[in-house]
């Protein structure tokens, strides 16, 4: 068995950590953004344009574009949980354990 | 209101079978890992279960329908607020907290800053969101129960208190868990029965639960508009910072990513969660609007019988007027009893979360230097802090009676934005925190969030009388915060100590563990 602390010096140094850090990062802080954005849009309409957002949605219905948004939002959120935990079980999870295997079998 | 025998009878029945959770649980319960973390047993399903119900306490079923019956749309928008920082939970953290973490969110921080001062200052900040949360659940236990059962103010108090300090000396992390996921599918399957026994009202049609809702509604078509909550964007963004990143500064929520055993079952737990309360939100939107219709046209449910004047038992009661109105004192009962469920389920988790603080960052970490303590007196310990906590909570729930505690939640959340998410956000993110720019940044952050939530409207002019306030927003997370991030970023740049130079270098290590998980399993079976 090799010690602890030169596994986690080669995995540092190893190209597929690099990957698997690069790739984690960028799909979590583009979703984080992504959903931020939204998020303060429709706060941002709620302050500036209430008008808009109390426009009913089809001329003969009471619900209006704010309930519409607002429900698509948290769709959104949701939606963009399960895209996380797909490519994070899936694509992000399949590099680790090559990165751990690699580096187990490499001595 | 008179008491209800159904309400009576389903709490009994609740609180039996939570005790026989909690002896069951205490002969599993032995080391400090078990004690703090369920030895890391709980799957994601039960942890995401468990995670959404302290999320929703009682206030978020009473409070949050009877927002939507006050004010309509702002109420939505209220629940999007709430609602949103749990992707973002998953996407920045929830993964890297299993990876990294022990027994509480501290651990993460001193990961690779093992400091005295800063468990200090975060044992601190653990404590007061802890405590601020604690109060309004007591206080609104006290209020409900002598409401619903007749049992007076104090000894509901007293009982809930004692409840659970059982729950959690006895049964631990465990015990606390399965307490809260048996309340989580009682007030979902409660929460369902009153949407659909309500949208049977309505022939199951949102427009024209709509439509009537605006035609009886004394704000009429601007109901279901933007009001007044929402309206100033500094307070519409401040609120909004809190919630969001309050959520990510939780104790006593980031310590239930320590129960599972691995980072796959961490996300699951928040597919769950997020599933589980952005369901309820939207069905208490919908819970609220009806009960615009059926309860707020209805002499029964209001003071002297007339219609538009006082509520019954306060507004918080609509919910579950609603439930009589739909079900009868059959159903009433059973809300009642869920309702009050709740609410030990959520300060049995609170109390774990702060007894877990005083025992494991103050006696062990700071008293006793991280040396010389045993599993064994890390927990006696942790037992003795659930009874003081629990006192405490009892005395403070009957000093607090009758008053308007909104803005302890408000303080909860800024709180947990302003002096808990920040340090540990930057612990897993920047390589060049360090142990003394997490302390200051983290008291500055805890002080300046006290000092304006003190000289807000909601303190300043409604509990202590003054005619104007000093600090003109409720929240202050979009002050707060950045002062946060801003000291953190300076001192830490500034700090050319060793134990400085130490942190910096032990980020890389950290980040292998926390991508891959490595040296985790190791940590959760020791």
């Amino acid at each position: 068995m090799m010690s602890n602390e030169v596994i986690i010096e080669r995995i540092e140094r190893h190209h597929l950590f690099r990957e698997l850090a690069i790739r984690r990062s960028r799909l979590a802080w583009s979703l984080t953004i992504i959903l931020l954005i939204c998020y303060f849009i429709l706060i941002g309409l709620v302050t500036s344009r209430p008008a808009f957002l109390r426009e009913p949605v089809t001329s003969d219905s009471v619900t209006n574009v704010g309930i519409v948004l607002a429900v698509a939002l948290m769709s959104l959120g949701w939606l963009s949980t399960w895209i996380y935990i797909r490519s994070a079980n899936g694509v992000l999870d399949t590099l680790r354990d090559r990165l751990l295997n690699e580096v187990r079998h490499e001595s | 209101m008179r008491v209800n025998s159904t309400a009576v009878s389903m709490f009994l029945a609740f609180v039996s079978v939570t005790f026989a959770i909690t002896f069951w649980a205490s002969r599993r319960t032995k080391t400090a890992n078990d004690f703090y973390s369920a030895g890391g047993g709980i799957t994601g399903l039960q942890n995401g279960l468990a995670v959404a119900g302290d999320y929703l306490s009682a206030a978020t079923l009473l409070g949050v329908t009877s927002l939507v019956y006050a004010r309509g749309y702002d109420g939505l928008l209220y629940c999007v607020g709430f609602f949103i920082g749990w992707p973002i939970m998953l996407f920045l953290m929830a993964e890297r907290l299993r990876n990294l973490g022990r027994y509480t969110f501290v651990d993460i921080i001193a990961y690779r800053l093992d400091s005295v001062s800063l468990r200090c200052v975060a044992t601190l900040s653990s404590l007061a969101a802890v405590f601020f949360y604690l109060i309004v659940q007591m206080v609104g236990a006290g209020e409900l129960v002598e409401l619903l059962f007749g049992i007076r103010y104090d000894y509901a108090v007293i009982l809930v208190g004692v409840a659970m300090i059982i729950y959690v000396t006895f049964g631990g992390m465990l015990a606390t868990t399965w307490v809260q996921i048996t309340k989580a599918v009682l007030l979902m399957f409660g929460g369902t029965l009153l949407l659909i026994l309500s949208l049977a009202h309505f022939n199951f049609d949102f427009e024209t639960l709509a439509s009537r809702a605006i035609a009886v509604h004394r704000n009429g078509v601007a109901l279901l508009g933007p009001g007044k909550l929402f309206a100033d964007p500094v307070s519409a963004v401040s609120l909004s910072l809190a919630a969001i990143f309050g959520l990510c500064g939780l104790p006593h929520i980031l310590m239930r990513f320590f129960t599972v055993p691995d980072a796959r079952e961490a996300r699951r737990s928040v597919l769950v969660a997020t599933t589980c309360i952005g369901y309820m939100f939207i069905a208490i939107f919908i819970i609220g609007l009806a009960s615009i219709v059926i309860v707020g046209t209805d002499p029964q449910f209001f003071e002297g019988s007339r219609i538009g004047g006082m509520l019954l038992g306060g507004p918080n009661m609509v919910a579950l007027h609603l439930a009589k109105a739909t079900g009868g004192n059959l159903f009433l009962g059973f809300l009642s009893a869920v309702t009050f469920a709740t609410i030990l389920a959520v300060v049995s988790g609170l109390a774990l979360a702060g007894a877990s603080a005083i025992s494991h960052d103050f006696y062990a970490n700071v008293l006793r230097r991280g040396k010389n303590t045993s599993e064994v007196s890390e927990v006696r310990v942790t037992k003795i802090a659930t009874l003081f906590i629990g006192v405490i909570a009892v005395v403070l729930g009957i000093f607090f009676k009758g008053q308007n505690l909104a803005f302890l939640v408000a303080l909860a959340f800024n709180v947990a934005a302003s002096a808990n998410f920040p340090p540990l956000l930057l612990s897993m993110y920047w390589r060049g925190l360090t142990s003394r720019g997490a302390a200051w940044g983290s008291f500055a952050g805890l002080v300046s969030t006290v000092a304006m939530v003190i000289t807000s409207p909601a303190v300043w002019v409604k509990v202590f009388g003054h005619p104007h306030a000093i600090f003109p927003y409720d929240h202050p997370a979009a002050f707060s915060m950045p002062l946060t991030f801003i000291v953190i970023a300076i001192v830490s740049k500034l700090d050319r100590s060793p134990a400085g130079m130490k942190a910096r270098k032990a980020f890389n290590a950290q980040s292998v563990r926390a991508q891959t998980g490595l040296g985790a399993e190791v940590a959760m079976r020791h």
